[in-house]
């Protein structure tokens, strides 16, 4: 299976176009990569946070951001990490649709107003009707 | 016909004659017909015809207006069955087919009133000369022309400039035609000049219904779907009902959610995805729009960490899509992020049906990937604690990946949760086969040893010493080593057999030396041997290493307790007192619980000290009412529940155990009361664990009495 980024994320080499987020539950997220990260990517990006992140100074941010680079680090275990992150859609790609749009006169719309003239036009005819004998 | 017969007919027929015309005269005209219909059954002599066209006449009127015209032709024609000459009957007869576009029944009929002299001949003119217009004939040259007024003729003779393009019409025909025909001429600056007036100033409310519609066509081919939207939502609003305006406005709403979503605005485009579905039946392009932006807002979701919304998100696309092997996936990781196990493990055997198949396709699954899967939709369905699914689907797994030993193991674990230990025991026997050093196997073998007894089995300590061998730092099979013997301890101690007790805790010691807990288990066994020198070299050690742990003392004063001497045991948990700060008071109540079988001289004083070091707020009086019944001390509990009550302490959960106490002495009216209370709380509260569990308590209390008896037995733990 391969991974699919969102139109809107691209990342250009050796440069990161994602903020790192650190409450993400993934991983790529978390380090601020995409999902097409190269292994070199993956380790720069790691140990430019761990300079932001240090474990003596941030021991918290420090897990989250080991526990992201782990499930990345090895390409066997990228492998299983990858499978089980969410998939994005695919771009989106406009299908036939199922009819047109009507955008032409109509000239009966024209007679139908003369339809609305006169007696055609009216909805009570009270004065048409006749008292009943018995 | 008997004569008797006959008059009790005429009788029932003057009845009915008279409700129907005090019915016809309160305009009723549906009851009026059922009364004449019947006297027209009974005594057709009697039949009020014209009196029934009548009737039949103003009420297919009426339904006509409205918006029912095909009920009111049938009743306009029932009324002509009656009455076939009545001109008036025949002209509306004309009006509705007319109004139906059938112009030939119209002309037809118009032709016959115009054949009688007065004023119903002179108003069929104008409708006549239309209908003729409309079936491409010529009125002109007809008599009913002539009985037109000057502006009628002018009307009429200027919509007949729309028969032939192009439309050329006169500069003083009205401007909504001027409008519409500059808009047939492409000429779309007239057009909408002349389309503004005619909304500013519309003629009738016709007029301004279809200026506003062709405002949305002007708007439309301008490519400005939001304003043909505007234009024609107004023509809609204005009461313009079509065919072409639904479609239309379903096809723009589909295009400018199309826009919206080129441009990234995914709420905008499914607010515009969504109404396009509420103005038609549904079909696939508009469906995978809205599943799209469902999806990519769940994208959006997710990277804030909002897994409820994503999860929202990917259901309404799976109902707009009818599911994808993506979807399936995601909704699987977005229910177990939410918890919902069973839902998860669902998705991801959808997930599995609908993979793709063909190895090109992007999201194809090699065999291992598919053996992950399987066991991933395992680990939920255990998680959801339906283990039986979970073996199944685990070898499923073991299927698509006979090496995978991780599948195996979750297969082992499985089959044990579901109590099948010989079954487990197989399976980890095939993975030590491949892989005898295998930890997790060689614990789990242990386990499972354990589990189906020694007997059976054999110890399972070679299995864990194995480990340690392997492994000596691994923390598991050390701590699995110790709880083993030390259950074996507990075991011997139950049976009185001390000495056997103390070589098993020696051998947990053994395992993990300067355990405080097995210290002070050694200690407790050597008081109640009553060899106290002993004892005291075992406790100074306990307490030297495990100073700070309550379990420790509790350890120790409980072997005080046993062998009767409680000034001891006082004097220990004065120790703790001293060693430890801030001693929770359900140390005092767990200390209770344990005199409750010994000595009842104990109790008062453990559950004085138990209040005395609650702190204000801690719910100590219905603990201590839960342990008190535990133990079957009714009374006891009861004491200190009342006292619960008196002083606000958690008084819900104090009226539920109260009526368990009740039922179990078997006051039921008691038990109701408590529980009634309980359930107001709840109610007052918005408390629903509380809620559940009264409704529980009295469910067992409508059980049989055996049922009940059982299930009051379990105690408080239930509720």
């Amino acid at each position: 299976m391969t991974m699919h980024e969102p139109e809107s994320q691209h990342e250009t080499a050796g440069k990161r176009e994602r903020q790192p987020d650190l409450t993400s539950g993934d991983p790529y997220a978390v380090l601020g990569l995409t999902r097409r990260a190269s292994e070199r990517e993956i380790k720069r990006a790691y140990f430019a946070l761990v300079r932001e992140y240090a474990p003596e100074t941030h021991p918290e941010p420090f897990k989250l951001i080991r526990a992201a680079y782990e499930k990345l680090r090895k390409t066997e275990v990228r492998a299983e990490t990858d499978l089980f992150l969410f998939q994005l859609p695919y771009p989106w790609e406009p299908r036939g649709r199922r009819g047109g749009i009507d955008l032409e006169v109509h000239p009966e719309d024209v007679r139908a107003l003369l339809r609305n003239h006169g007696d055609l036009g009216r909805d009570e005819f009270l004065d048409d009707y006749r008292p009943v004998r018995l | 016909m008997g004569k008797k017969r006959r008059t009790r007919n005429l009788q029932s027929s003057m009845a009915l004659r008279r409700n129907g015309l005090n019915a016809f005269e309160r305009r009723d005209y549906t009851e009026a017909i059922e009364a004449w219909e019947r006297v027209r059954r009974q005594t057709p002599d009697r039949l009020p015809e014209a009196a029934l066209a009548e009737a039949y006449f103003r009420r297919g009127l009426r339904l006509c207006a409205a918006g029912d015209p095909e009920a009111g032709l049938d009743d306009l024609h029932r009324a002509a069955d009656l009455q076939p000459e009545d001109p008036r009957i025949i002209y509306h007869l004309g009006l509705v087919a007319h109004r139906h576009r059938d112009f030939d029944e119209a002309i037809h009929r118009y032709q016959a009133v115009r054949q009688d002299a007065g004023a119903l001949a002179r108003r069929a003119a104008y409708p006549l000369a239309l209908a003729l217009l409309e079936e491409g004939e010529d009125p002109t040259e007809t008599a009913a022309w002539h009985g037109l007024s000057d502006n009628d003729r002018l009307m009429l003779s200027e919509v007949s400039a729309f028969k032939r393009r192009p439309y050329d019409l006169p500069d003083d025909a009205p401007i909504l035609w001027q409008a519409i025909a500059a808009l047939d001429a492409n000429d779309e600056e007239r057009a909408e000049d002349a389309l503004e007036s005619a909304v500013a100033d519309p003629v009738n409310p016709a007029e301004l219904q279809v200026a506003h519609y062709y405002r949305g066509v002007l708007a439309g081919r301008r490519e400005d779907w939001e304003g043909a939207l505007r234009a024609w939502n107004a023509a809609r609003a204005a009461g313009l009902r079509m065919e072409r305006l639904e479609e239309n406005l379903q096809e723009a709403y589909h295009r400018l959610a199309e826009q919206r979503l080129e441009r990234g605005d995914m709420e905008g485009a499914l607010m515009a995805g969504e109404e396009a579905l509420r103005h038609g039946s549904s079909y696939p392009s508009l469906e995978a729009l809205v599943s799209h932006a469902h999806q990519r807002l769940a994208h959006e979701a997710v990277s804030k960490g909002d897994w409820a919304e994503a999860l929202e998100h990917w259901q309404a696309a799976d109902a707009a899509e009818g599911g994808s092997f993506r979807l399936a996936f995601n909704l699987a990781l977005a229910h177990e992020r939410r918890e919902g196990f069973l839902a998860a493990a669902e998705r991801w055997r959808e997930a599995l049906r609908r993979r793709p198949r063909r190895d090109d396709d992007p999201d194809a699954l090699n065999d291992r990937q598919v053996a992950q899967l399987w066991q991933r939709c395992a680990e939920a369905y255990t998680q959801a604690g339906e283990y039986d699914e979970a073996v199944q689907v685990l070898r499923n797994a073991v299927t698509w990946n006979p090496e995978r030993l991780e599948a195996r193991l979750a297969l082992s674990e499985a089959l044990m949760l579901n109590g099948q230990t010989e079954a487990a025991s197989n399976e980890l026997e095939r993975v030590l086969d491949r892989d005898p050093d295998n930890l997790p196997a060689l614990l789990h073998m242990g386990e499972v040893a354990y589990a189906r007894g020694c007997w059976w089995q054999g110890s399972p300590v070679p299995y864990w010493e194995r480990v340690l061998a392997l492994d000596p730092e691994n923390v598991h099979a050390r701590q699995l080593l110790v709880d083993f013997y030390h259950d074996q301890a507990e075991r011997s101690r139950h049976w009185g057999k001390y000495t056997q007790a103390i070589e098993h805790h020696h051998k947990a010691l053994s395992y993990w030396p300067g355990n405080g807990r097995i210290l002070a288990a050694l200690a407790a066994l050597h008081l109640r041997l009553e060899e106290y020198e002993e004892a005291q070299s075992w406790v100074d050690q306990a307490l030297e290493k495990a100073g700070d742990d309550l379990m420790v003392y509790e350890s120790i004063i409980s072997a005080w307790l046993d062998v009767g001497r409680f000034d001891e045991a006082w004097r220990v948990m004065e120790q703790a007192e001293a060693a430890v700060e801030n001693v929770p008071y359900d140390f005092y109540v767990s200390l209770a619980h344990y005199s409750i079988d010994h000595t009842d001289e104990m109790v008062p004083r453990w559950l004085d000290r138990a209040v005395e070091k609650a702190a204000p707020g801690e719910p100590v009086f219905v603990t201590i009412g839960e342990m008190a019944m535990m133990n079957e001390a009714f009374d006891l509990a009861s004491d200190y529940l009342e006292r619960a009550l008196e002083s606000g302490q958690n008084p819900g959960q104090a009226h539920l155990i109260l009526g368990v106490i009740s039922l179990r002495q078997g006051d039921t009216a008691r038990a109701e009361m408590h529980w009634s209370d309980a359930m107001k709380i709840a109610r007052r509260n918005n408390d629903d664990d509380l809620r559940e569990r009264v409704e529980e308590a009295r469910q067992i209390f409508y059980a049989p009495p055996s049922l009940r008896d059982l299930i009051a037995n379990l105690g408080p733990d239930l509720f």
